[in-house]
């Protein structure tokens, strides 16, 4: 009996687990990879049965290969239209040659939808590429990286350099300074939000025409994909006009020193509401002592807003972030009728 | 008996065993390309772009399925419907 491919079913998630946990240079625990199980497909409302939650390939007794399937719900043509993103493709050295199996099994989802791969290391990029996945559109290219304490920065980079060179260069340490700018006193209220209530719901009905191909963001999918367990240590941040939710902002921190802005929305043209926010993200990264934060250009105003503020250095954005469309679905993307952020397919998930 | 391989079978065959550190024994026309584990993911991109350039086509994602992917063979079919 030679390698097998397998639909994953609830029945084998500890086994799944198992495999993933042990996977060469693996260090995230079988709790961590049960843990996203649940959230994947379980606690996640956009899957249903009739979905597969990804493939495992099985040698006799042993789980040898395994790949994720996430659906997502996104608003495409300005209709909720159900998508799949991959995640999670491991197979072990000695059975590489089966490895096709199980994106060829992934990709059996194209016909009529949009496949997402947000996570590929260099070999899976170039599998993406021959499947003919392009990166997803962007408003921009650029990211603007916001220095919040250099002297923890110049640590960092101080230990990424040979030992002999440390005590050289140790001294010149005393020539940063932990950020001090002057914050632009915002107009509106925010505030970090557990859970999200009726007004994000509000909020969306009222702004989801303004593209449209994004994200559903209504309290459901923010919830999910917030509140889960503390893995990436997401945070959600409420932007309030007289008490009523003008727009919002998730950030994380997936190596506990870098704050990353994952998603950020509003009406497009409330720049009291986008300035606020990026005022609220950069006293929070002060506050938990973050190196540095993270800001994509998402849409032309938060663009404008981080430009004219001037608040640090715009830089390239390393893009990671595949798609790929089924010819049969009528789309053109153009930087206005698309609102894409790093939130999609399996980023922080 | 002996199977007459086309030009492309010949070509396409000739890039697998010289890429892939194939034994000819290893590989003929009919044999399964990913079930019998001749490609990984890394063979299957380089096997892709060396036909797309070689041939001039652009394979779409239902081409691209072990259905018609799956053998030399197929592959040369899938060649030939592009060209004709």
């Amino acid at each position: 009996m030679g390698v097998e491919l397998h639909t994953i079913h609830s029945e084998i998630y500890s086994e799944a687990a198992q495999f993933l946990a042990q996977f060469p240079n693996e260090k995230r625990s079988v709790g961590f990879w049960r843990a996203r199980f649940d959230l994947w497909w379980d606690e996640n409302a956009a899957f249903s049965e009739e979905y597969d939650r990804g493939w495992i390939l099985r040698n006799r007794d042993h789980i040898v290969g395994f790949m994720g399937n996430i659906p997502l719900e996104i608003q495409f043509n300005h209709s909720p239209k159900k998508v799949f993103s991959s995640t999670t493709w491991r197979v072990l050295p000695e059975y590489r040659k089966h490895s096709m199996k199980l994106m060829f099994k992934f990709m059996g989802n194209a016909e009529d939808t949009v496949l997402f791969n947000t996570t590929p290391n260099r070999e899976v990029r170039a599998v993406l590429r021959a499947f003919k996945f392009e990166l997803i559109p962007a408003y921009s290219r650029s990211v603007t990286v916001i220095t919040i304490n250099s002297p923890r920065a110049y640590q960092e980079k101080l230990q990424r350099l040979p030992r002999f060179l440390r005590p050289c260069l140790a001294p010149f340490q005393a020539f940063t300074k932990v950020l001090d700018i002057d914050l632009p006193r915002p107009e509106l209220q925010v505030r970090s939000i557990e859970h999200a209530g009726e007004d994000f719901d509000q909020l969306w009905v009222k702004t989801k025409s303004v593209y449209a191909n994004t994200n559903i963001r209504n309290s459901r999918w923010i919830n999910w994909y917030c509140n889960q367990d503390n893995a990436f240590q997401k945070k959600l941040y409420g932007c309030y006009r007289e008490e009523e939710l003008a727009g919002f902002c998730i950030t994380w921190n997936p190596k506990g020193n870098e704050i990353r802005c994952l998603d950020i929305w509003s009406h497009p043209e409330d720049r009291l509401a986008i300035s606020a926010l990026v005022t609220k993200m950069i006293q929070e990264a002060q506050e938990c002592r973050a190196t540095r934060l993270f800001i994509p250009h998402f849409s032309r105003s938060l663009e404008q807003h981080l430009i004219e503020k001037d608040f640090g250095e715009i830089r390239p954005r390393e893009r990671n972030d595949f798609f790929k469309m089924a010819k049969s679905l009528d789309w053109t993307s153009d930087r206005d009728s698309s609102y894409f952020t790093t939130a999609q397919g399996d980023v922080g998930l | 008996m002996t199977t007459v391989m086309t030009n492309d079978e010949e070509k396409i065959l000739s890039f697998l065993i010289t890429n892939f550190q194939l034994e000819a024994s290893q590989v003929d026309v009919t044999t399964p390309l990913f079930d019998s584990g001749v490609l990984d993911s890394m063979g299957f991109v380089e096997l892709v772009d060396f036909i797309e350039r070689e041939y001039s086509v652009t394979f779409s994602d239902d081409e691209l399925q072990p259905e018609g992917f799956g053998s030399v063979s197929e592959i040369c079919k899938r060649i030939a419907s592009h060209s004709g």
